[in-house]
């Protein structure tokens, strides 16, 4: 059972659609591990199904200026969005997740992914990225493996799928939430519980600490 | 309406209010039309999900209670807090959107929200 958990502001930004694509897709994900948290999204759900039935006819007309009841109204059904197909990707990654993966990365098979080296033992797919380093990435590291410490450029949120790394603000498994602040400083090291898969999400890219490493990032970056 | 009454079957009176779900399907539907990708939502016959206990069967009369306990406090909620909670959860506002909105500190938002929640969810939990 996941010991760390997304905030109730996540969870509510989460329910009312105010969260962005890879976040959802976190969420979503952290959720299918996470009964507790499940639980709380539907009280938020139904907190939004009070409201919304409160404010019915006013309802959402700021969203991006349109609103949202008429929106639903108009438009037929769309067709079938495609799921990630089958493979070792949906092995690891809850359904959710694995279509967000899927979608980007185009493969099912986290063989077939672009791996691009980031440390000893440690191996990372962008899925998004900016000129300044990864927004959005799948993170793959051997047990032993040490990330280089460095600091957060924004707020960082890391879902961790498989095995599980520690650092000094604990131990994070299966289906755990790390919510680290940009103030936050840290070395994760991953433990001896098999290859460690975690899915990354952050406005703007890690910052490495000390010069030897962040040449190398700089390098690795291109 | 259509999209609701199309999705009519997916309903579930066990698992929500009529209002919940409609909610969520007119949510669903509007992330798809505006962000032109699907809505990432757990995904009930994933082989990975953990399924917490399953409600009691009267679950549903509890729920009764509990939006009509949920409505009373929402009318009782200050103006500035409902005014913030109708933002973020019916225009789908991040928190720094509606800083910005209401000329406010983030802080104060945030605080607001929260101070909000606690009072609605005292209202949900069972008496």
């Amino acid at each position: 059972m996941a010991q760390y958990h997304p905030s109730e502001d996540l969870l509510a930004a989460y329910v009312s659609g105010a969260a962005d694509e890879p976040t959802e897709a976190l969420i979503a994900a952290h959720l299918t591990f996470c009964p507790e948290c499940q639980e709380a999204a539907s009280r938020h759900e139904e907190i939004a199904g009070a409201l919304f039935e409160r404010f019915d006819g006013a309802v959402a007309e700021t969203r991006s200026g349109a609103n949202a009841i008429t929106q639903c109204a108009i438009d037929s059904v769309s067709a079938d969005h495609k799921g990630a197909p089958p493979g070792s990707l949906s092995e690891i990654a809850p359904r959710p997740l694995a279509d967000y993966i899927f979608a980007r990365a185009g493969a099912a098979d986290l063989d077939a992914m672009k791996w691009t080296f980031y440390g000893p033992g440690i191996k990372r797919a962008i899925l998004v990225g900016s000129r300044d380093g990864a927004l959005v990435r799948l993170v793959k590291a051997r047990p032993g493996a040490k990330f280089p410490d460095h600091h957060h450029g924004s707020d960082e949120l890391t879902l961790v799928l498989t095995g599980a790394y520690r650092d000094h603000t604990g131990r994070y498994g299966v289906g755990d939430v790390q919510c680290a602040e940009a103030s936050l400083s840290h070395q994760p090291v991953i433990e001896d519980e098999g290859v460690c898969y975690a899915f990354v999400v952050s406005e703007k890219p890690a910052i490495p600490k000390g010069l030897t490493a962040k040449i190398v990032q700089r390098v690795i970056r291109g | 309406m259509t999209q609701v009454w199309l999705r009519a079957d997916t309903f579930d009176d066990k698992k929500a209010s009529a209002s919940t779900w409609i909610f969520t399907v007119a949510r669903n539907r509007f992330i798809d039309v505006v962000r032109k990708s699907k809505r990432s939502e757990i995904d009930i016959n994933d082989p990975l999900l953990v399924r917490g206990e399953t409600p009691a069967p009267d679950a549903r009369i509890d729920r009764t209670e509990r939006t009509d306990r949920l409505n009373d406090a929402i009318s009782a909620l200050p103006p500035d807090q409902s005014e913030v909670l109708q933002l973020v959860y019916m225009n789908g506002m991040k928190q720094q959107d509606v800083a910005d909105r209401l000329s406010i500190p983030l802080n104060t938002v945030k605080s607001r929200l929260r101070l909000a929640l606690e009072k609605l969810r005292k209202n949900m939990e069972p008496v």
